[in-house]
């Protein structure tokens, strides 16, 4: 009787909570202990063009996660097969007057076997319009719809010195 | 053992039988800098078409790039195009690269993939081609690789063991060479 009562508490408990499985970061590359030349300000996040495995909702996190250092987030979106990034984020960037910009790509998306799981995110982070990467970050999503990948960043960014 | 093999080859000869008549490889969109006016004539074409969170074994199921050498060679050769192709995967790369001083570069990225009971089926790859002098990407294309059921093409054994994609790299030579001659860069 005691087995069956922890039992439907067990699979209540998981039915009730709904949640969605968390991300996991898989590597972080920053240069070691060099303080940042400067701190993020303003940065524009620039989403993958695939909406479905990268939702609005995650810019959202994004803007949320940056809002207790007093970061100004502007978020935009590549085209599908985009040739030069620059010219597409070149407005956005003079709007904000941008410190950083921090470009999310899907490294690869698995679907079918035994679980799909989330897509693996590529994250980098630049000082304005410059090509040189102050952090790279890899980053396997829980699902399509965990948007934790935005936290994660930011917590990386806040104990490099960059916020 | 023999029968759980037969069954399996009799089952899947029937899905491939059934299975939609789309071309196994497709080239579904591509974008081209307008302003660029030269032609292919010395390229380096990088592959790098492996999954790392797929096993050896299911990585298996992926176009090689010696395939695509072959295939290469056999249509390009004959258009007087120079090409070198490098396995990113195998750990080749920039000493290749320079010493072949190539006038553009092909990149062949796996994007995504879509896994049949543990096997490769069906897969997503991006070709970029970017003009060494300049450092701009000046041609796209998304390159989809269809599974069974939209191609009838099979990419592993019975088994989910290797089987060769000399019909895929034929097919994705035979597509990307079209679409370059369309956008006037072959």
């Amino acid at each position: 009787m005691k087995r069956r009562t922890l039992f439907a508490a067990t699979v209540g408990a998981l039915v009730t909570a709904g949640c969605v499985p968390e991300g996991k970061v898989l590597q972080v590359s920053a240069p070691p202990n060099a303080p940042p030349a400067r701190k993020i300000e303003r940065v524009l996040v620039w989403l993958p063009p695939q909406d479905g495995l990268a939702s609005a909702k995650l810019g959202d996190a994004f803007v949320t996660a940056f809002a207790p250092y007093g970061v100004s987030v502007r978020v935009g979106r590549a085209n599908a097969l985009e040739l030069n990034r620059g010219d597409d984020q070149a407005r956005l960037m003079n709007e904000l007057q941008a410190t950083h910009r921090l470009e999310v790509e899907i490294a690869y998306y698995r679907s079918g076997g035994s679980s799909s799981g989330g897509p693996t995110f590529a994250v980098v982070v630049y000082a304005g319009t410059s090509r040189t990467p102050l952090m790279t970050l890899s980053y396997r999503a829980g699902g399509l719809s965990d948007n934790s990948l935005a936290a994660a960043v930011v917590q990386k960014l806040q104990e490099r010195g960059y916020l | 053992m023999r029968g759980v093999l037969g069954r399996r080859l009799f089952g899947t000869m029937m899905l491939a039988s059934v299975a939609g008549c789309s071309a196994p490889v497709e080239i579904t969109g591509t974008n081209r800098d307008s302003s660029y006016q030269q032609k292919i004539t010395r390229v380096l074409v990088t592959t790098n078409l492996r999954a790392p969170d797929l096993s050896a074994r299911q990585n298996e199921g992926f176009v090689r790039a010696d395939e695509i050498r072959q295939s290469l060679a056999a249509a390009w050769g004959p258009l007087g195009i120079s090409f070198e192709v490098v396995d990113l995967n195998a750990g080749q790369g920039a000493a290749a690269a320079v010493q072949f001083a190539p006038q553009q570069i092909l990149a062949l990225t796996l994007q995504g993939y879509q896994l049949y009971k543990f096997v490769v089926d069906a897969y997503t790859v991006d070709a970029s081609l970017t003009d060494v002098s300049t450092k701009k990407r000046v041609w796209r294309g998304a390159v989809q690789f269809k599974g069974i059921m939209e191609s009838g093409r099979m990419r592993h054994s019975g088994l989910g063991g290797a089987i060769s994609h000399q019909n895929d790299a034929d097919d994705l030579v035979r597509t990307l060479t079209a679409k370059l001659k369309a956008d006037g860069l072959l």
